[in-house]
């Protein structure tokens, strides 16, 4: 094995020492979640910070709650208590989904919501599920605090806007003033718990059998997981029973085509074929999940 | 490693108490082999995909590769040398019921991720268990025997 960088590992009881400790290293420093992705790009070698800030003895970081229209999740919540959370079914049942398809059992019991979208990888099963509902990352830093759209924070393949100081605290995800969400979720993979080649997760609001609000979102084989909001805009007033999967695939390479990473995922003809089947598909089930 | 400051903490390992001092950088997995003697979790992959690593923190499976020990104070830690006294358990004796072994470095790493999905689901269907073995890899492939030992039957003479 090759050597691990050597660091020193801090793990600080509150929010605020922790990002006292960040402000006192600057981009020498990095926080430790769950661990599941950083943990193997230590050993790996492919990240070496001189200063290690763990949030695991850090309090108040754990809670997963509903209130205020908003669903907390703080940085401390693992991915398996989101897959496990009941009550999380009612408005949250893609995200519950996508959770309950990361990685393995092993993982998604330390791997945590907020460590997720910090990586930014774009075959995230999470990131993929929340940027189909309206997510604001909660960065601390010490004296102020700020609130970024999910849609803005992630900027590129595991890049952030985070920057050197600050911390993600939370994700608070909206909860819908409307009822009557369907969802689909599907992703393409070689073997399972391989990373994703792509992914489609769907939501869809139906009213008197039309279809009145739509997120579909492409993760996966793209530079960063995005919404297709040309597909979202055909798929609104759309008759179900007519069948919402007959969508124009040229909505769906529209919204991808210049972010498509054939050389990270699959050749590009492949990819040109197999999205607009993998979102049509995904719009089906959520279509159908209507219907019946 | 030498100009990094050492940690001291507690953890409880298969029901005893140890005191582990470590470098922030090593893992669970090196304090287990390296610092404790314990070989029966494996080196695989290192990067959370396989699973000859796996353990049980409080209860649920972890690839110990992927955890720094360091960060582990206070937890309860089991590995496969935990799971059975001079007698095997139930899981070890499904393994051998079914054939379930063939070039055995897989081998702990499943006995404990089996264990951990027994502590929830006592017989588990097929479904459920390989749903659940997505986190450990039998590079020999042998997974249908794998399978089979997990969804065995509980044996009341042997279950814990």
């Amino acid at each position: 094995m090759p050597a691990v960088h050597p660091f020193t590992l801090e793990r600080p009881r509150s929010a605020e020492a922790v990002v006292q400790l960040l402000a006192e290293h600057g981009d020498e420093a990095r926080v430790l979640a769950g661990g599941q992705s950083l943990t193997p790009l230590l050993t790996l070698g492919f990240s070496s910070p001189e200063v290690l800030v763990s949030l695991d003895q850090c309090s108040g970081l754990d809670t997963l709650e509903q209130a205020n229209g908003q669903l907390h999740i703080g940085a401390m919540v693992t991915t398996a208590r989101l897959e496990h959370a009941a009550e999380l079914r009612v408005h949250f049942a893609l995200l519950v989904e996508a959770a309950s398809q990361v990685g393995s059992p092993h993982v998604r019991n330390f791997g945590t919501v907020v460590g997720n979208v910090c990586h930014a990888d774009p075959r995230s099963d999470v990131i993929v599920a929340l940027l189909c509902h309206d997510t604001v990352i909660q960065l601390k830093a010490t004296g102020v605090d700020r609130r970024i759209a999910l849609e803005d924070f992630i900027d590129g393949p595991n890049s952030t806007k985070i920057e050197p100081g600050e911390m993600a605290v939370a994700v608070d995800v909206a909860v819908e003033a409307n009822a009557g969400w369907t969802f689909g979720y599907r992703k393409v993979v070689k073997r399972a718990g391989d990373p994703a080649m792509a992914i489609c997760a769907v939501r869809l609001r139906c009213e008197n059998n039309y279809i009145n609000d739509a997120r579909v979102v492409v993760g996966g084989a793209v530079s960063l997981a995005r919404r297709l909001t040309a597909l979202e805009s055909s798929l609104t007033g759309v008759h179900f029973a007519a069948g919402a999967e007959t969508t124009l695939a040229a909505d769906v390479l529209a919204g991808v085509e210049s972010h498509l990473m054939p050389e990270r995922t699959a050749p590009i003809e492949y990819l040109h074929t197999m999205l607009p089947r993998l979102v049509a598909a995904t719009v089906g089930d959520a279509a159908g999940k209507v219907a019946s | 490693m030498t100009d990094v400051a050492l940690h001291s903490l507690e953890m409880t390992v298969n029901g005893e108490q140890q005191n582990v001092i470590c470098s922030p950088g090593e893992t669970l997995l090196d304090v287990l082999r390296d610092r404790l003697g314990l070989t029966g979790a494996k080196f695989g992959c290192g990067i959370g995909y396989c699973g000859a690593c796996t353990v049980l923190i409080d209860g649920e499976v972890a690839h110990a590769c992927c955890l720094l020990a360091a960060t582990l104070s206070a937890r309860n830690i089991t590995t496969v040398e935990g799971l059975a006294g001079d007698e095997l358990n139930e899981v070890q004796e499904s393994f051998l019921d079914c054939g379930a072994v063939q070039c055995g470095y897989c081998t702990p790493g499943f006995v404990v991720s089996i264990r951990g999905l027994r502590n929830s689901v006592p017989e588990p269907t097929e479904v459920q268990a390989r749903a659940f073995l997505n986190g450990n890899i039998c590079r020999c492939t042998g997974f249908a025997a794998i399978v089979r030992a997990a969804c065995a039957p509980i044996n009341p003479e042997l279950a814990e």
